[in-house]
């Protein structure tokens, strides 16, 4: 328990009778990045603010290394947490150079060795006397990033970090702001409402979903196995089947097999699954081909995004079309009939 | 800009506390003795004093004069910032100097150049007229620095809606800065309602005049306190319909675009009346009365002008009103603070407090200062310090503003990771929102110092025994109607008091563009 870099139990925190997190649990081992998952205006910045100390938890504890810091007795200030934050636009003081933004949080003694050490950490050596609006977007996040990390917090928080800069940086940024933490070795927690970025960045994603974390697992378990159909309608796209399972060997599929308009399917946990059920497949999971394997679909529509494209089926026993991902190369015509299969194992939940 | 998010900080470090109880507790103190004055007569005498239908007259008179020059003084601040700041008239920046610079100009002034040229003018225009002249910039300042952070996108997207560009400046542009306006037409009619020396030259009428009758020709101290309680309930009522006019605050940028650079409207046909009417304003705010008193210095010339005299005069103008600005700021700073980050109705009612002594006449205050001075300040009574209190109690409230808008723009995420880093609040406060605020404080500053070297009556009052200002100076010689005598002194003024007002349209309007940039 102690060793825990944060531990959230029941954080619970209204405004104005509206309540934005109804009892969060979270636990955020060292030397790890988690990211905090979920839509707009959902409370994922409630959270990092509790964190942080900037708000206080109606209710609940919040505890850093094992220390409580809201939830019992006075809650500790911002400034005695040692905890660093980068916001969303950086919020790097204007009136400062770059290695005062850097040296804020730091002792005198040994400060300017430390700016230097962390300005490298982030690719920015050098750069102490430049002031941040001489500095392009990319460049103000890592001093931001540099800046948090000086004073070797407990715990680094990251506020959308990203979302300020445009899509071609994004994904430069991110990588280079997530290879500096790990470097850094530090315990990172990191809020997005972008699916991609959490399932590409971190070694954790909690799904906060309704005030709560639903589901807290690593990014390939969440979009695998996602413990329910709104988690796995909110990690990526989805494609949801009615099915029936057969327990009984020598049944349709095979003993565990799941029956379904989209042919027999394999069921990723472990099951058993009886009676009606509801599969999700993933739109990269069907696999289009010339007609005479898997079942008959036409296609309806489609959407070429350059790399790949969607191409929506219309399949016998199913009111609504499906949609496939399919390499771009491979692009059959509007109204063509093809064979459509299902590739790999796929989530199943009762009902 | 950020909206100020409200982190509910519940309590405020208790020196920002204390320093704004400091500053509340100087500001309501006239006030006191007022109720203390007031009081000593008995209510039903005051009240009957009160009811007295001269008085009821005279009440009325201060009305209409505030209400006119207000409105009038209304127009003419937004009209000129939304030409200098949004429109694309010829030397803009030549302008964004000019308009201000009736600031330097004493009312008391402004009004002797008037009558040395029309001996007659009749009392209620020329009042009117001299007022408004020397007033609109206080408007004129609040507008332009708000047209200069709204969001160009949003009037584009007007546009593009069909809208008509002098519709969008209307029904959008105006709009928004309605709160920047209403604190300005706030300044202004509390200016008009305390304003002496103008409607005294003018020998109009209104409550000041009289006050200052009562006190000084009658020596009835009494009377002239129950008037000033009249003229004080007054000015509330002014601060309540500010606070209704400015509405709720719903003005902050939504969304993080970037602010961007604003492009001028084209006024095409309509520039030369643009032009026309901003020589027009600065002609007779500024032009026609500097000609009047450079005529007359040059009158005076082939006499002795006393220069010893007028160079003492301008050393101790500019000595006091240099620690009035620094006295004031001190002050200023812990209200301002209090009131941009700790929102509450307690600290809204703070800085609401610090307006009554704005609407005070100097001298009401003057007066009960001389009454602080007698009884419990005796050892610095007719002394600089309390000539400074005086000047700290009048000018507070215009300080405030300044102080409050410069720390209201530092984004409240900046504060937030400096708690982050370790930094107590007040460490947070000294080396990230007051650096950052510093063109405002130096905007707030360079008003007070402005105001201070134009204050007649308070100076009069309680400047220590034998010394003057170029104000008390040039006083001697109106009322002996010796305007060559005087206009040396008001040249000096004028001069002196024009570059920090200069400076002012630098520091309040830009400030809120310059950090803008920092953020693109």
């Amino acid at each position: 328990m102690t060793d825990r870099a944060l531990a959230c139990t029941g954080v619970t925190k209204a405004f104005g009778g509206r309540t934005v997190l109804d009892g969060i649990d979270l636990e955020v081992e060292p030397g790890t990045i988690t990211a905090i998952l979920g839509p707009s205006g959902e409370g994922k910045t409630t959270l990092l603010r509790i964190v942080a100390g900037f708000e206080t938890a109606d209710a609940g504890t919040v505890a850093i290394r094992g220390q409580v810091v809201d939830g019992a007795g006075r809650p500790v200030p911002p400034h005695r947490r040692r905890v660093g934050v980068v916001p969303q636009e950086g919020a790097l003081f204007p009136h400062l150079s770059v290695g005062a933004n850097v040296g804020f949080g730091l002792a005198r003694a040994g400060r300017v060795e430390r700016v230097a050490e962390c300005l490298e950490l982030v690719g920015l050596s050098g750069t102490e006397r430049a002031r941040p609006d001489e500095l392009s977007g990319g460049m103000q996040q890592r001093v931001a990033l540099a800046r948090a990390l000086a004073p070797r917090p407990d715990l680094v928080l990251l506020d959308e970090p990203f979302s300020a800069l445009d899509a071609g940086l994004r994904a430069q940024v991110r990588a280079e702001v997530c290879e500096v933490l790990r470097r850094a070795g530090a315990t990172a927690v990191l809020v997005t409402h972008d699916q991609q970025e959490a399932l590409s960045v971190a070694d954790f994603v909690g799904v906060l979903l309704g005030g709560r974390v639903v589901q807290h697992a690593d990014p390939v378990r969440l979009y695998r196995e996602p413990v329910s159909l709104e988690v796995a309608r909110f990690v990526g796209e989805a494609v949801v089947v009615a099915g029936r399972a057969d327990a009984r060997a020598g049944g349709p599929g095979g003993p565990g097999g799941i029956d379904t308009p989209l042919g027999v399917l394999v069921p990723a946990g472990p099951g058993p699954y009886v009676g009606p059920v509801t599969v999700l497949v993933r739109p990269e999971q069907l696999v289009l081909a010339s007609t005479g394997t898997g079942v008959p679909a036409r296609v309806v529509g489609r959407t070429f995004l350059g790399p790949d494209a969607l191409v929506d089926l219309a399949v016998d026993g199913l009111a609504n079309p499906v949609r496939a991902r399919v390499g771009s190369w491979a692009l059959p015509e509007p109204g063509a009939t093809v064979g459509c299969t299902v590739a790999g194992p796929v989530a199943v939940f009762p009902g | 800009m950020v909206a100020p998010r409200g982190p509910l900080r519940r309590r405020p470090p208790v020196v920002l506390v204390l320093g704004a109880l400091v500053a509340v507790v100087v500001a309501v103190l006239p006030l006191v003795y007022l109720v203390d004055r007031a009081g000593s007569l008995g209510w039903s005498a005051a009240v009957g004093e009160l009811a007295q239908r001269r008085t009821v007259a005279l009440l009325w008179r201060s009305v209409v004069l505030a209400g006119t020059v207000t409105v009038l003084a209304s127009v003419i601040g937004v009209a000129a910032a939304w030409l200098v700041v949004r429109s694309d008239v010829p030397g803009r920046r030549l302008w964004s100097v000019l308009v201000v610079l009736p600031l330097a100009m004493p009312s008391y002034a402004a009004a002797y150049a008037w009558l040395s040229w029309r001996p007659a003018m009749a009392p209620f225009p020329g009042t009117v007229l001299v007022l408004t002249l020397v007033a609109y910039p206080y408007v004129y300042l609040p507008v332009a620095a708000a047209l200069r952070r709204l969001d160009p996108a949003q009037e584009e997207v007007a546009r593009s809606l069909g809208q008509h560009p002098a519709r969008v400046a209307v029904t959008l542009t105006l709009r928004q800065v309605r709160p920047a306006v209403a604190s300005g037409a706030l300044l202004v009619a509390l200016y008009a309602l305390s304003d002496f020396g103008a409607p005294a030259l003018f020998r109009y009428e209104v409550f000041t005049f009289v006050i200052y009758g009562a006190y000084n020709a009658g020596f009835d101290p009494t009377r002239a306190a129950v008037l000033g309680l009249a003229l004080v309930f007054v000015a509330a009522l002014v601060v309540v319909a500010e606070a209704w006019v400015r509405g709720r605050p719903a003005y902050a940028r939504i969304g993080s675009g970037a602010p961007r650079r604003q492009y001028p409207v084209a006024l095409r046909g309509g520039r030369p009346i643009a032009v026309a009417f901003l020589v027009a304003v600065f002609a007779l705010g500024i032009g026609f009365p500097m000609w009047r008193f450079l005529y007359w210095t040059r009158e005076a010339l082939d006499r002795t002008v006393p220069w010893g005299e007028v160079a003492d005069a301008l050393g101790h103008t500019l000595w006091w009103s240099l620690l009035a600005a620094a006295a004031t700021l001190v002050l200023a700073i812990p209200v301002g603070v209090l009131v941009a980050r700790y929102r509450s109705r307690l600290t809204a009612g703070l800085e609401r407090s610090t307006y009554v002594a704005h609407a005070l006449p100097g001298i009401v205050v003057a007066i009960a200062l001389v009454y602080v001075g007698v009884t419990v300040l005796r050892p610095v009574y007719q002394e600089v310090p309390l000539l400074i209190l005086a000047y700290v109690v009048l000018f507070l409230s215009l300080a405030i503003g300044t102080v409050r808008t410069g720390v209201e723009q530092t984004p409240v995420a900046q504060e937030e990771v400096a708690r982050s880093l370790g930094r107590r609040p007040g460490q947070v406060l000294a080396r990230v929102t007051l650096p950052q605020a510093a063109p405002a404080l130096a905007g707030g500053a360079a008003l007070v110092f402005v105001t201070a070297m134009k204050e007649l009556p308070a100076t009069l009052l309680l400047r220590p025994t034998g010394l003057d200002t170029l104000a008390t100076r040039l006083w001697t010689f109106t009322s002996e109607s010796n305007y060559a005598a005087g206009a040396p002194y008001v040249v000096a003024l004028v001069c002196f008091a024009a570059i920090p007002t200069a400076l002012l349209s630098r520091f309040v309007v830009d400030a809120g563009a310059r950090l803008e940039e920092h953020r693109d």
